[in-house]
């Protein structure tokens, strides 16, 4: 009777254990790891505006949505993902944002198992809060692996 | 013993279960921090060379609304490839495209998609061919081919072609009465020592309130002196070198000239060297600034004058909205007889083409 006992807890512990091992790593491999993209901005100060194109291949992802990162809380933002291979961001903050950090995060859906995209960001345009004038900014474009779903950032720094 | 065995087996698990755990949140990212690790090289936010600028549609005259540019095509070339924007009404299409010789083709996207097929003049200041609307989703060709031509806007002025540096004078549309900023741009800039130029405008048209460095010029000292109207003398100089594109210098005008005038932005005496003292050719592309006619200048909701509704006309009524900025009834959008916050998020849609 006692070594019925000692074996089923045995065996409940193995199952979980094994049930654990087996479905996290795929929750965060398939789930949210690969699913979105964040657009990253460094040494910003004083972004009251900025303007984003983030261009991707169609036929290797899908943009589903676009939410303000953390560096855009109390931001106003705005996006237009209709056209595919296209993602245009608005971005308004009369405080100006400054720091550095994720300021949106792209959702996407994967298309293609196989091959790679680059996320190329295009008419990057930003205006200071306090005078309205254009802030100089370099951009980096990023990557998006198909088969190991992994994401590389494209990002925005300013000088 | 039986008791120690089992103790000994679920803390294993447990502790397989943590590491598990552990690697499993590091691997969702739960900060949303993708690695920016291995980045492609840095390139400049703003590219553009040959067939950058704006071009005016041909079919511009069959819009009745007058004064800004509602057939208008807003482009970027890098290398081959060519991104932008055309205008139409208050919204535009993407536009997406590649040059290949003197052959520009591509495909514009938003209320109607169509393709196009565009011959470059040898001059680089027109286009002409044809379009056809396709199907949003298959592309497929919907309609028959239509001829259109696009000339470059304000060729000769406003706009800047070729490979080496150009000092650039924006032109903006404004109101009556109303204070309006001009940029001096500088494009394709490396190693810029020193550079001396200046600006020359209609004084009967145009005061000029107060001169501002660009973002462009970084560290750099910048000297403006527009003490002796109609002209602003501008010095810069640096040891560290002007690199890439960008404006080097904003100019706030009032607004003195009645409706309908305007006034040139004229560049001369540009002395440039680089950080080794040799002399630097620049062109220069010149501006304008035209005073809105009253019934032209509440259209769009395009505060800074450019000719285009951008993030920056919605900050400018975000700022209205709680009194930063003076409020020009232009950013009412929603026709409630004030700028809020409502018309600052009405316009950032279209600022991106919803």
């Amino acid at each position: 009777m006692k070594n019925g006992f000692w074996i089923r807890t045995r065996l409940m512990w193995l199952a979980i254990a094994i049930t654990m091992l087996l479905v996290l790593p795929l929750a965060a491999c398939g789930g949210a790891a690969a699913s979105t993209i964040s657009i990253n901005l460094s040494n910003a100060s004083d972004v009251g505006s900025l303007h984003i194109e983030m261009v991707y291949d169609p036929a290797i992802i899908e943009v589903t949505a676009v939410k303000a990162g953390k560096l855009a809380q109390g931001a106003v933002v705005d996006s237009n993902i209709s056209a595919p291979g296209r993602a245009i961001i608005g971005i308004v903050n009369a405080n100006g944002i400054a720091g550095t950090g994720v300021v949106a995060s792209i959702s996407f859906k994967a298309k293609a198992k196989t091959g790679s995209c680059a996320l190329t960001l295009e008419n990057v345009k930003a205006y200071s809060a306090e005078k309205l004038q254009e802030i100089m900014a370099t951009v980096s474009a990023g990557q998006y692996n198909a088969q190991s779903k992994k994401v590389t950032a494209p990002s925005i720094t300013f000088q | 013993m039986i008791v120690y065995s089992d103790s000994l087996f679920r803390g294993v698990c447990m502790a397989l279960l943590v590491v598990v755990m552990l690697v499993t949140v590091i691997a969702m990212d739960p900060l949303g921090l993708n690695s920016p690790v291995g980045l492609a090289t840095p390139v400049s936010a703003q590219g553009g060379t040959d067939l950058s600028g704006q071009w005016q549609s041909s079919e511009r005259s069959n819009i009745t609304l007058e004064g800004y540019p509602y057939l208008v095509m807003y482009l970027d070339q890098s290398g081959g490839q060519v991104t932008g924007d055309y205008h139409k009404n208050l919204g535009y299409d993407i536009i997406g495209g590649k040059v290949n010789g003197n052959l520009f083709t591509g495909m514009w996207q938003g209320g109607t998609d169509s393709n196009f097929e565009l011959t470059i003049a040898p001059d680089g200041q027109s286009m002409s061919g044809r379009y056809i609307a396709v199907g949003s989703v298959d592309h497929k060709p919907k309609g028959d081919w239509t001829s259109i031509t696009f000339t470059r806007k304000g060729a000769g002025t406003g706009t800047t072609t070729g490979m080496g540096a150009a000092l650039t004078a924006e032109s903006r549309t404004a109101d009556p009465n109303s204070t309006v900023q001009v940029p001096i741009r500088l494009d394709r800039a490396a190693s810029i020592g020193s550079m001396n130029f200046i600006l020359t405008y209609n004084a009967q048209v145009l005061k000029v309130n107060k001169v501002d460095s660009g973002s462009l010029v970084g560290g750099a000292l910048f000297t403006p002196n527009f003490k002796t109207p109609p002209q602003v003398r501008f010095g810069l100089a640096g040891s560290d070198g002007i690199n890439g594109s960008g404006p080097v210098a904003y100019i706030e005008f009032q607004v003195i000239g009645a409706a309908g005038t305007s006034s040139p932005l004229t560049l001369s005496e540009v002395d440039t060297t680089d950080t080794s003292g040799k002399a630097v050719t620049v062109t220069t592309a010149n501006g304008t600034v035209t005073v809105a006619s009253a019934t032209g200048s509440g259209n769009i909701p395009d505060v800074d004058g450019d000719g285009k509704v951008t993030e920056l006309d919605a900050l400018a009524a975000l700022k209205m909205s709680v009194k930063l900025l003076e409020e020009k009834l232009k950013l009412d959008v929603d026709k409630n007889g004030k700028v809020t916050a409502e018309d600052a998020r009405l316009i950032l849609k279209m600022a991106v083409g919803k």
